[in-house]
């Protein structure tokens, strides 16, 4: 079962980085994916932390590589994924 | 909107193209529009045969991260019908960009360019900690510095490219460091900007190249507050937030669609619950909503707004489901009513199918339906005209009629990039059109009507207030032009400095119901012993009155007084100006000369002259 939280997280991480559902992995990364620039990155940290009310670290923001570094900041943060 | 096509591939990307729309369309977030942006990216859409007044290359110049605004210009340009191109300047690189020959600029060719600079990027670093210390004279020539500088930048720019330039005004701060005294200082902090602002507008008034845009009163109108996200501005020099974003958009649009022509002209209006509130033929004359009370203020006010537009050039016309002697009795009589008759280009209330109405109305006025907006308080109404009209712009107009102005007043469709006298006079030639069509059914014969009107023409040379007007009929009038030679402003300009080889003539139309303007040109070519017509042209409103042989006539009268003989008149045949065929023919002028693309006619002034029409009388410019 995928939860809310999830889905959003997939709808975001699809439409910025023009992703299938089933492509998304942990072990997927910025070298993996074409449209994962500087200014996606910005844009994926951005819709985040609206659509889930948080502050992401900027050190985090430099250091997240995979969807995998990125998952693990949100439920450092409390979201529920 | 697409050129037909034999590949089956034009028509998948085509459809995949508005099915990437549709998602904006229906949810704009930033989110949708960033997602169809790149996706739209990745589609090869060269195999589409776009219409070449379609495409718009549109170019930003920026000392911040613009790449945001670049998304949302492209989707909105899509939405609007086009097919832009955009081009980012380098981060910060916009001096370079425009000082050097050879930029990816000008090889980019835009037709806009946009230049954002943020004030920050000029001044030194410590400019604000200084503000309180420095003298009047010092933030005086500050600003000289600042103007000339972007000044500089833009004459480098213009002497280039023909583009139209958008030139960012400067954010004035809503904090100063001398708090409440920044108004009681030689200069605060606001002033200091505002002043550049002022300086700015003023120095690119008359400049039909440069427009100033005003991003300081976007920013107040947005909240200054809200108009910068700080996490994104450090993180990424990004300085329009997220909700800022689609009203800066919205703002530029408004000029990508005047330089696109994709202009609105005329405001088409239901009356009840529209102009009034309630409905006439329950309620009654005394009963309906006008003036009074808040929601017949709301009412009076949005007439008001209606009435500046009018004043400015938009037509206004009803359709409405009405009784017509009710619905007129309250135009012409009701205290309270702000427009009246004669600020309606063209009247429909009846019975009958709005989208009907809505055709007849465009016939008559003789504007495209793409050139139509629709106001109606009934969602069915709206519907209608959405699926049989699609070209007619639908307001969603409020449920609330306090908030009819504010709909209206967000609409960017009404641009237009220069404005003529006669454009501000628009709406009042269509109403005399009206009572023109009106007389003319009560007389019995042609001449009985045309001497009626009390015609009186003026035939002056061209000068420089009438120049803009004689070029833009040279450019626009395709039916009654004999030739259909185009010139710019600037050939007419050269042609009109060398009397000795070329008289313009421009024509001026006054009768009994008002004014009409500058309504004919003739261009004259001078030679020894013959003046030859160039080009000779009148605008199709006043087609139908033989004012062109009165025109005629004064080229006659000028061309003997001067001594010449003969009077060459040359006719090119185009599919559209079919009503100018037979001009030099009726007016007694003989064949010449005959191919496939030409005809000249000779008029001997020996032996023949052409009469002034006695319903016209001519006065003297």
């Amino acid at each position: 079962m995928v939860n809310s939280a999830e889905k959003k997280l997939i709808e975001v991480l699809t439409k910025v980085l023009l992703l299938e559902e089933s492509e998304i992995s942990d072990e997927l990364s910025r070298d993996d994916v074409e449209e994962w620039d500087s200014l996606a990155h910005l844009m994926l940290i951005n819709e985040l932390e609206e659509t889930f009310q948080i502050t992401i670290n900027d050190d985090d923001i430099l250091a997240i590589h995979t969807i995998g570094d990125l998952k693990k900041v949100l439920k450092k943060l409390g979201v529920n994924i | 909107m697409f050129m037909s096509s034999q590949n089956k591939g034009e028509t998948s990307d085509e459809s995949l193209l508005n099915r990437i729309l549709d998602i904006v369309r229906k949810e704009p977030t930033y989110l949708n529009y960033w997602n169809a942006y790149r996706r739209i990216k990745k589609l090869d859409l060269s195999r589409l045969q776009v219409d070449e007044k379609k495409k718009v290359r549109i170019a930003l110049l920026s000392s911040f991260t613009i790449d945001p605004l670049a998304i949302y210009l492209d989707i909105e340009s899509r939405i609007a019908g086009l097919y832009p191109e955009i081009y980012v300047g380098p981060f910060n690189q916009y001096p370079q960009e425009i000082l050097n020959d050879e930029s990816k600029l000008y090889r980019f060719n835009p037709d806009l360019i946009i230049i954002a600079v943020h004030a920050d990027a000029i001044l030194e670093e410590n400019f604000l900690p200084r503000f309180p210390t420095l003298s009047e004279d010092d933030k005086k020539n500050l600003q000289v510095e600042i103007v000339e500088y972007l000044s500089g930048l833009l004459s480098k720019l213009t002497s280039k490219t023909k583009a139209l330039i958008l030139l960012n005004n400067f954010v004035a701060p809503w904090f100063s460091p001398l708090g409440i005294l920044d108004n009681k200082v030689n200069m605060g902090l606001r002033e200091f900007f505002q002043k550049i602002n002022q300086k700015l507008a003023d120095l690119y008034r008359e400049n039909k190249q440069v427009y100033v845009f005003d991003i300081d009163g976007l920013a107040s109108m947005h909240g200054k507050i809200r108009s910068i996200d700080y996490e994104m501005y450090y993180r990424g020099a990004f300085f329009f937030s997220k909700s800022f974003l689609p009203v800066v958009a919205r703002e530029y649009m408004g000029y990508v669609k005047a330089l696109k022509n994709l202009t609105r002209k005329c405001i088409v209006l239901d009356l009840d619950n529209v102009l009034w509130g309630g409905i006439l033929g329950e309620e009654g004359f005394h009963g309906i909503k006008l003036g009074g009370d808040p929601v017949g203020r709301a009412y009076v006010d949005f007439q008001r707004l209606l009435l500046s537009y009018y004043n400015r050039g938009i037509l206004l016309a009803i359709n409405s489901k009405n009784n017509l002697d009710e619905a007129m009795k309250v135009i012409q009589e009701h205290p309270n009513m702000v427009l009246r008759e004669k600020n309606f280009a063209a009247i429909r209330i009846n019975w009958r199918d709005k989208a009907e109405n809505m055709l007849e109305l465009s016939d008559e006025l003789g504007i495209g339906l793409d050139s139509m907006v629709f106001v109606d308080d009934s969602p069915q109404e709206r519907e209608r005209i959405r699926q049989a009209l699609p070209e007619v712009l639908v307001v969603d107009l409020p449920q609330s009629p306090f908030r009819y102005c504010q709909a209206l007043q967000s609409l960017n469709d009404f641009n237009t990039l220069v404005l003529s006298e006669e454009d501000i006079r628009r709406g009042e030639m269509y109403y005399a059109r009206r009572k023109r069509k009106q007389l003319m059914k009560t007389k019995k014969t042609l001449e009985e009507f045309l001497k009626s009107l009390n015609m009186t023409v003026e035939i002056k040379y061209a000068n420089r207030y009438t120049i803009p007007r004689i070029t833009s009929l040279i450019n626009r009038t395709n039916q009654f032009n004999l030739t259909t030679r185009r010139y710019t402003q600037a050939e007419v300009e050269e042609m009109s400095n060398h009397p000795d080889k070329f008289q313009i003539y421009s024509l001026r139309v006054t009768d009994r119901f008002g004014d009409e303007g500058i309504v004919g040109v003739a261009i004259i070519r001078k030679e020894r012993e013959k003046w030859i017509i160039d080009s000779f042209l009148m605008s199709c409103r006043v087609i139908g009155r033989k004012i062109e042989t009165a025109f005629l006539a004064k080229i006659v009268e000028d061309a003997k007084k001067n001594g010449v003989l003969y009077l060459i008149g040359e006719h090119i045949p185009t599919k559209k100006n079919k009503p100018a065929s037979s001009f030099y023919k009726d007016h007694g002028f003989e064949k010449i000369y005959e191919d496939k693309k030409i005809s000249r006619w000779r008029l001997n002034l020996k032996e023949s002259t052409i009469k002034m029409p006695e319903w016209v009388k001519m006065k003297d410019g």
